[in-house]
């Protein structure tokens, strides 16, 4: 993992009706990323993974160059090493906890010696605190399992960079609490350039050390929470940080 | 609306709906009602039945493997391009559906007989596969791969497209993707596309008969040899009938227990 570093990105791009154009840095940190539906978030992450075409921009995490379309530089999605956990976490349901982050171990390029494929699996089960659930179907786990299952299994490649979309929207009020806590304290300690996308105030405040608010495809604000609560630059910031004091 | 009103319209649409299972049911019961089981017996016993079936086993397993090696990764690639070209290429390949089984046989017969188009390329020896056991698997190919492609395709577009993204980022190559992540997770749609291939080819008549002839021991299948028996014992035609309707029953039992245990256990592609 690149820690220290930061995830960096200036992206133009049209997707279906939606005009993207951002610029982004993570810092060494989380930067959480904010926004109406429709503003863009998800998007983005596809075209910071590499999965929607760019039609000019560029990426980096610290000095490695992932994409920079004036160079002609397009690093496909298999080589950008930047670990993705999806809304619905994406977990392949066919396999068990242990064979999903066996699966992600097995896809590196040259294939790891099965014993250290071993030894890396039991050290990231044992890491996210999945090591009594290993055997387990993941249809079987409960939705804040199912997330440390899917951010274990995107840490086991070390990712440069992690991307993580809506990671508390399918859970329950009750869980929620609990796993923001958890995940809040896990990204911390990583140090990992991170974004996360979130539409959830409370989520926003605790999840990152930065936020940066998108609309409508560009981003409009980015500040500390302290700092986007006492100077919001438009009306949706400033129902939203409201939204976590109510 | 009055509830005697309510009443009159279930049971005239019930009504409406009955007078079709009914005709759909009648036929296959008098088959199995004129038949009793010495018949049965008897009928199994003509020189027919028995190099019908086995040529009818060998040939529909074969052409089920070509459909699957074949058509599995064709409906991959149909559902993820969303391109004008793919959808034209599934509009094409779903025709031998709507073909009448005779069009297949004169078809399959201008391409690959003795002076079809390919003949030239295909067979500078002379020899041709009209008229072989071959030409039987490749009617049944020509006939049967729509019905998996169609139900492949579509349980292929029904995956969450993050699964393969999530799959990608990790490093993992088209082919792994196909092959640990979709084709499994497509398992039971795809077991399902199968059935009704193999059904299909199991069933498949027209086409054989003039691409392949009618050839005991070579040629001649189930369906085909019904036909002969028809002519000559009544007896067999009947026996052969009732054994076909059992394994249609038997593959109609296995897809709906399948799909039945794949959408308990809230699997994506269905």
């Amino acid at each position: 993992m690149v820690t220290g570093a930061s995830l960096r990105a200036q992206i133009k791009a049209r997707v279906g009706r939606l005009e993207i154009d951002v610029e982004v840095d993570t810092g060494a940190g989380t930067l959480v990323l904010v926004g109406p539906n429709g503003a863009g978030k998800s998007t983005l992450l596809s075209l910071l993974l590499g999965a929607l075409a760019v039609e000019r921009g560029c990426l980096s995490v610290g000095d490695t160059v992932l994409l920079d379309t004036s160079a002609h530089v397009d690093v496909p999605v298999e080589q950008r090493h930047l670990g993705y956990v999806p809304q619905d976490y994406a977990l392949f349901q066919h396999l068990s906890v242990r064979e999903n982050i066996d699966f992600a171990l097995g896809c590196g390029s040259p294939p790891l010696h099965p014993s250290q494929r071993n030894q890396q699996v039991e050290a990231m089960l044992e890491e996210l605190g999945l090591l009594e659930h290993a055997g387990r179907s993941t249809r079987s786990l409960s939705g804040g399992e199912k997330q440390r299952v899917a951010l274990a299994r995107a840490l086991s490649v070390a990712p440069r960079a992690l991307l993580l979309d809506e990671p508390l929207a399918a859970l329950d009020v009750h869980s929620r609490h609990e796993v923001r806590a958890f995940l809040g304290t896990y990204l911390a300690r990583l140090a990992l350039p991170t974004i996360v996308v979130t539409h959830d105030a409370e989520d926003a405040q605790r999840l990152g050390q930065r936020v940066a608010v998108m609309e409508a495809g560009t981003i409009t604000q980015v500040g500390t929470w302290a700092e986007l609560v006492a100077q919001p630059a438009s009306r949706f910031v400033a129902e939203f940080v409201a939204s976590a004091r109510a | 609306m009055s509830r005697r009103r309510t009443t009159v319209e279930n049971a005239t649409l019930g009504l409406l709906g009955g007078l079709l299972v009914a005709f759909l049911v009648v036929p296959l019961l008098a088959l199995i009602a004129s038949t009793s089981l010495t018949e049965l017996v008897e009928g199994l016993q003509h020189s027919l039945v028995w190099p019908a079936l086995r040529l009818s086993l060998i040939t529909t397993s074969i052409s089920l493997l070509v459909v699957l090696l074949l058509g599995t990764p064709l409906a991959w690639t149909l559902a993820r391009s969303g391109g004008r070209f793919a959808r034209f290429v599934e509009t094409l390949v779903q025709l031998p559906i709507v073909v009448p089984p005779a069009v297949a046989g004169v078809a399959l017969l201008l391409a690959f007989g003795r002076r079809g188009l390919l003949a030239g390329w295909l067979y500078p020896e002379g020899w041709a596969v009209t008229f072989t056991t071959g030409a039987v698997v490749l009617a049944e190919v020509f006939v049967s791969a729509p019905f998996f492609i169609q139900a492949a395709t579509s349980a292929f577009r029904r995956l969450d497209p993050s699964l393969v993204i999530v799959a990608r980022t990790f490093g993992a190559s088209p082919f792994r993707v196909f092959s640990r992540v979709a084709v499994p997770l497509a398992a039971p749609a795809l077991v399902a596309g199968a059935a009704m291939s193999w059904a299909r080819s199991l069933g498949e008549f027209g086409a054989t008969l003039m691409f392949a002839g009618n050839l005991q021991g070579e040629t001649q299948t189930l369906p085909l040899a019904i036909y002969t028996a028809l002519e000559s014992d009544m007896r067999a035609a009947r026996a052969l009938s009732i054994i076909m309707v059992l394994v249609a029953l038997a593959l109609l039992l296995l897809v709906r227990a399948v799909l039945r245990r794949s959408s308990e256990r809230g699997d994506s592609p269905w």
